[in-house]
């Protein structure tokens, strides 16, 4: 019998979430990060109204993440984005996207949500894994 | 060496699995990768009742965790799907927290969509990794 190895990943700027909803922003399993649906929302949960700014802190929090697992943007291998405005938010998004996958990107896959908890307009969801 | 592959149809998910030639999990190496679980029984008729519908979709999860030898809390990526998440998340959120029971938790990422089969208010999908 083996155990793997699990690391439960909660960062200081998201420790809300784990103690509200009881969930962990990312779980370390082996090699494998697996990273919460990231939402623009300041550290008390409040959502980031201005759009660009809310775009930008989806990505942070996914950064924050990355950062107290040992990792950083370039170990992501799928990205997924939720839009409940894909048509109006897309141009936006792909420039904030770029800022932080500027080359060799991982896979995307984007669609449009119905509808997001706050009334908040993209959740960005990764999976990255820790190579060397 | 190849990876093992082990097809999981706990026996309230054979109807579905049959009918629509899926397999209720999938376990490859020590990741089970779980379909999307609905609140309908073992004949697939939809449990009506909203609580009792999310108790029904999560026992479905944990009817596949048990074929494959495992529990809640190898889950380590939880997905929710809301028909109406602003109504719907503050019902499911306390049952949820039944069957999660810490001290450590999975990510969680849940958002609303158009829609799902007729009467379903929920749709659950999770990946959990078994020691052993």
């Amino acid at each position: 019998m083996s155990t793997i190895r699990r690391e439960f990943i909660v960062p200081d700027d998201l420790k809300a979430v784990h103690d509200r909803f009881h969930y962990s922003p990312g779980v370390l399993v082996g090699d494998t990060l697996y990273i919460a649906g990231q939402l623009g929302r300041d550290q008390d949960l409040n959502p980031i109204r201005d759009r660009e700014a809310q775009f930008s802190a989806a990505f942070e929090n996914v950064g924050k993440v990355l950062h107290a697992a040992g990792a950083d943007f370039r170990h992501v291998v799928e990205l997924e984005t939720y839009f409940t405005h894909f048509q109006e938010d897309f141009p936006i998004v792909l420039a904030i996207k770029n800022r932080y996958f500027p080359t060799d990107g991982p896979h995307w896959t984007g669609w449009e949500a119905r509808k997001l908890v706050m009334g908040l307009r993209l959740e960005v969801k990764c999976t990255a894994v820790l190579t060397d | 060496m190849p990876v093992p592959k082990q097809i999981i149809i706990p026996d309230q998910l054979r109807l579905p699995a049959e009918r629509f030639n899926y397999s209720p999990g999938i376990k490859v190496g020590n990741t089970l990768y779980m379909a999307g679980q609905v609140g309908r029984d073992a004949e697939m008729n939809v449990v009506e009742e909203t609580e009792a519908q999310f108790v029904q979709a999560l026992e479905n999860v944990g009817s596949i965790l048990k074929e494959a030898g495992g529990g809640f809390s190898d889950i380590v990526e939880l997905e929710t799907w809301f028909v109406d998440i602003e109504r719907d998340f503050p019902i499911f959120l306390p049952i949820k927290k039944r069957y999660f029971t810490g001290p450590h938790y999975p990510t969680w990422t849940a958002f609303e969509v158009g829609n799902l089969v007729t009467g379903l208010k929920i749709e659950i999908k999770c990946i959990a990794v078994l020691d052993g």
